[in-house]
């Protein structure tokens, strides 16, 4: 399932699961309103895009006018990736196999304005680690919007893994019309301690698997 | 890896710079009795002087072979300048007074001498690349480069013209004589006067020499070089025994070792950890300041003189 | 009498000399033109304007200065000018303080930015609390500032009135042992700082982080700041067979230490933190600096639309100093402060409270609010005054120039 194909799991046993099309674990809530929309008459639907654009533009205006009188000229779609892109973590998603060399982690991936963001996780600092987005690699959030994500991380190899590194990194390649950029997101709190019990689980202390073989704890080096 | 041949090589250098720059306040305070706090700063306009040769002066892409004694003639003329403009112009009309007046006068010019270089030379008020003599070389367990030997070799070559000069030649004896009792000398013909320029002038040159190794050797220079190294020449010019010249090299290369030994060394005693390493290289070289002057007063050369003051 | 001279002159002359580093040097660097009905205004600025760190410390000032000239120009605050004073600190905790009082001295002063240094911020802090003014400095990043010194343990905000756009050594420090260790394989590092709040701090937690991750932080070292001659110490870090050199430190010392290591054959990489990211280093450093690496607050000011009007006019006007370390940061933390004036004068029915105090007072509250887009991103401040925008980037020198390798953005919750 980690497959570089574009898995798209349509009606997929698993569809309701944790783990799917990017976004399709929205609430649903969401669906209910897109179906209502879906129903509408086109002419009904383009009325209403227009109406809710210039409301938007004109509540715009005049939020922004009297703040900033020399409006700057239309930075948004010059925005580069790395600076509009947001990561939030969400919690964990459950452990799919045993032993447990893999957890499933969830994210709020916002691109706060600008042209529409693609991206695909490329690791998490370390070489023991893969990390990857599923079910497909690579996945776009348009500008001004928000997707929830599933970040699948691997143990492959235990040596050289620290247990408790305190900051946790995801690697990231971002893309939009204007530049691709290699991006780290770093990550304290919830998420590193989440992603230690997995190294933990993975690696100390007796090695799963016949791949990761065993060592001391990453403390035992810290002699200088 | 045995380090010690190569933190000796280290000390020995950092030392030679003390001695060439330490020369100067000794051969000042030898023949005047005072203590001319503006010659770090002599040795700094030394060295904008031979950074001035060659990036205004000399056409790009000179070799250094060329540059380098250019440079020596242009921040030797600039500090010989200096040295000479201050004793005629803020030295010399304080003769006799009371001792503080030209001290403090040389803490003022001092400032001044920084001030002017960091407001009126371009650039100057940050560190300014100088140009380096930075091919290595591997002499056993030693890494020198061209800077290095050019260091030594001009402290050796300064230091040999200099005990030739003040041994053997007329003005080198009357300097002598003048150092020993100036009223007496002036009553032999000795012009007094024009020898006090000569020491002047002969401390301007070395320190300008210092100069331009410390530029060659660390690659940058900035309006505040002269401070530290000033202080540190002056310490060791006490150190060796103030008023003699060979006291001044050597207190020079015995603080410049003894900095650098402590710096490499003390941190291993068992015990010493927080005493050691770089930032307390100069709270060991003042240590070995105040335990020469407890046991040697005069310093390590210095003769026990009568009081003439 | 004598010896006794020598003795008693060296004595004077080292505390003489010493002195010299103090006093302030003021620079009237704002356009002050007050018309009789519109009120003048002051924000000072202090950084190291001369000597050690001084190009960084005028990117601040004139970072600053363009903040208040947009903001004059555009009259973001009606019947308000703007002036901007600077105040030299020449990189000393006790000239800063002295500053901090001339500031809040000042009867037409609403707020405070800078300074440069963290060690400098300590003395300064008190004294804006006191005087119930706001201080942002664009460039501080040691926790301590503004978690208090147990900020590891238990975090808790020492000064309601200190605040800053620059992200905090905690992160910095991890960030730089993450691209060390995984970003450059490196696995045994010697450690140096120059013992100052700033740089012994940010080596510090480089040190823990870098061992947390697996490295061998092989021996440490301390330098004083000011020294040049580093013989002794570049045999030790070739002898210790590290494959990294981290700094924590300025780049006075830096750039001479990477000549000094690279020249004595000790060919590893110097890494440091924002300190030494500053173009000086480079030029001082010369062809030694190249394959070097420095942390830096921030993304990399061209890839910042905002900022490029910014960059146009600190080059147009001429500014001394360098804009990329901070520039953008203090013209965001100036512009905090005149939002802040602003929102304080708006609540007041568009009139400037005629008490300094009271005026000063609400500036902090408001500055506490802030939440705008600055040149460098998301202006707003947490509960403990650090920015929310934590974004780091990993230069390296190439070519005889900073050049960004890795950027990243921080989630800390």
């Amino acid at each position: 399932m980690t497959g570089t194909g574009p898995v798209e799991p349509v009606n997929a046993p698993d569809a309701d699961g944790s783990f799917e099309v990017i976004g399709a674990d929205a609430p649903r809530l969401t669906d209910r309103v897109a179906q209502r929309w879906g129903a509408l008459p086109p002419r009904a639907r383009k009325s209403a895009v227009a109406a809710g654009l210039a409301l938007l533009t004109a509540v715009g205006a005049l939020l922004l006018a009297p703040d900033d009188p020399e409006t700057r000229e239309p930075l948004d779609l010059s925005a580069w990736p790395a600076d509009v892109t947001r990561w939030d973590y969400l919690g964990l998603a459950e452990h799919p196999n045993s032993p447990t060399t893999r957890g499933s982690y969830r994210f709020a991936v916002s691109v706060l304005r600008g042209p529409d963001v693609t991206l695909r996780v490329t690791g998490a600092a370390f070489d023991g680690l893969r990390a990857q987005s599923t079910p497909r690699p690579e996945f776009t959030v348009p500008g001004g919007a928000t997707r929830r994500i599933t970040v699948e991380i691997s143990v492959s190899d235990c040596s050289e893994l620290p247990l408790d590194a305190g900051f946790h990194y995801l690697d990231v390649t971002l893309r939009n019309t204007h530049a691709i950029q290699r991006h780290s997101f770093i990550f304290g709190g919830a998420f590193s301690r989440d992603l230690s019990d997995l190294l933990h689980e993975a690696c100390d202390p007796i090695p799963p698997g016949p791949g990761p073989r065993p060592i001391g704890s990453a403390s035992s080096q810290n002699a200088d | 890896m045995n380090t010690l041949p190569q933190q000796l090589a280290n000390g020995l250098l950092l030392g030679s710079m003390y001695g060439l720059i330490a020369i100067g306040y000794t051969m000042v305070y030898g023949i005047v009795q005072l203590i001319n706090f503006a010659h770090g700063e002599i040795f700094m306009t030394g060295a904008f002087g031979a950074f001035t040769v060659y990036f205004y002066i000399l056409p790009d892409g000179t070799s250094m072979a060329v540059a380098v004694p250019l440079m020596l003639i242009g921040g030797g003329l600039v500090a010989i300048l200096i040295a000479v403009g201050a004793e005629r112009f803020a030295y010399r009309p304080l003769r006799g007074a009371p001792r503080l007046a030209p001290l403090i006068t040389a803490i003022g010019l001092s400032l001044a001498l920084q001030e002017v270089v960091r407001n009126f030379y371009p650039g100057a008020d940050r560190a300014i690349a100088f140009p380096g003599l930075d091919t290595t070389h591997d002499i056993g367990s030693i890494t020198i480069k061209d800077a290095d030997i050019f260091l030594i070799l001009s402290a050796i070559v300064c230091m040999a013209a200099l005990a030739y000069f003040v041994r053997k030649s007329r003005t080198g004896r009357a300097m002598q004589a003048t150092a020993q009792d100036p009223d007496t000398a002036q009553l032999m013909g000795i012009d007094t006067n024009r020898i006090i320029v000569i020491a002047f002038a002969i401390g301007g040159f070395f320190a300008a020499v210092a100069a331009v190794a410390y530029g060659l050797k660390y690659g940058n220079i900035d309006y505040r070089m002269g401070f530290l190294m000033g202080l540190k020449a002056f310490t060791a010019a006490v150190l060796g025994g103030i008023g003699n010249i060979y006291g001044a090299m050597l207190g020079g290369l015995v603080l410049g070792i003894a900095e650098t030994l402590a710096s490499a060394y003390i941190d291993e005693i068992p015990g010493m950890q927080q005493l050691g390493g770089q930032s307390w290289a100069n709270v060991w070289a003042f240590c070995l300041l105040i335990l020469v002057l407890l046991v040697r007063p005069q310093g390590l050369l210095g003769e026990r003189v009568a009081d003439r003051a | 009498m004598r010896r006794s001279l020598v003795i008693l002159t060296s004595v004077l002359a080292t505390g003489a000399l010493t002195l010299t580093a103090c006093g302030s040097r003021d620079d009237n660097g704002g356009s002050d033109n007050s018309d009789g009905d519109t009120t003048t205004l002051t924000i000072g600025v202090d950084a190291p304007l001369s000597g050690e760190n001084s190009t960084t410390g005028l990117g601040i000032q004139y970072g600053a200065q363009i903040a208040v000239d947009d903001a004059n120009k555009n009259k973001l605050v009606p019947g308000v000018t703007f002036k901007l004073k600077a105040y030299d600190d020449k990189a000393q905790p006790a000239t800063g303080q002295s500053n901090a009082t001339a500031i809040t001295g000042d009867k037409t002063a609403v707020g405070a930015v800078g300074p440069l240094n963290s060690g400098v911020a300590q003395t300064m802090q008190q004294v804006f609390a006191s005087a119930k003014m706001v201080q942002i400095s664009p460039s501080n990043t040691n926790p301590e500032l503004t978690q208090g010194k147990d900020w590891q343990t238990s975090k808790k905000r020492p000064y309601d009135t200190y605040f800053r756009t620059a992200t905090t050594d905690e992160l910095q420090g991890s960030f730089a042992a993450d691209y060390a260790y995984n970003g450059l394989k490196k696995k045994s590092v010697f450690v140096v700082d120059d013992k100052q709040t700033y740089g012994a701090g940010l080596a510090k937690i480089f040190s823990e982080q870098f061992k947390k991750l697996g490295g061998k932080v092989v021996q440490t070292d301390h330098v004083n700041t000011g020294d040049k001659d580093f013989g002794s110490l570049v045999t030790k870090i070739k002898n210790s067979k590290a494959d990294l050199l981290y700094y924590g430190g300025q780049y006075d010392e830096s750039a001479l230490l990477t000549k000094q290591m690279k020249d004595g054959g000790a060919n590893i990489p110097l890494f440091g933190g924002d300190g030494m990211f500053a173009t000086t280093y480079i030029e001082a450093g010369g062809a030694a600096t190249e394959g070097d690496l420095a942390t830096a607050i921030g993304v990399p000011a061209d890839t910042l639309p905002a900022a490029k009007s910014f960059i146009e006019t600190y080059k147009a006007k001429g500014y001394k100093g360098d804009y990329g370390a901070y520039g953008a940061y203090s013209y965001d933390a100036t512009t905090a402060i005149i939002k802040a004036v602003k929102a304080v004068v708006d609540a007041n029915d568009g009139k400037v409270p005629s008490d300094i105090n009271d005026l000063r007072a609400k500036v902090v509250e408001e500055v506490q609010k802030s939440d705008f887009e600055g040149l460098s991103g998301k202006v707003a401040f947490d509960e403990y005054g650090d920015t929310t925008n934590k974004q780091l980037t990993v230069y390296q020198v190439e070519k005889g120039a900073w050049k960004a390798v890795k950027t990243g953005t921080a989630d800390l919750g």
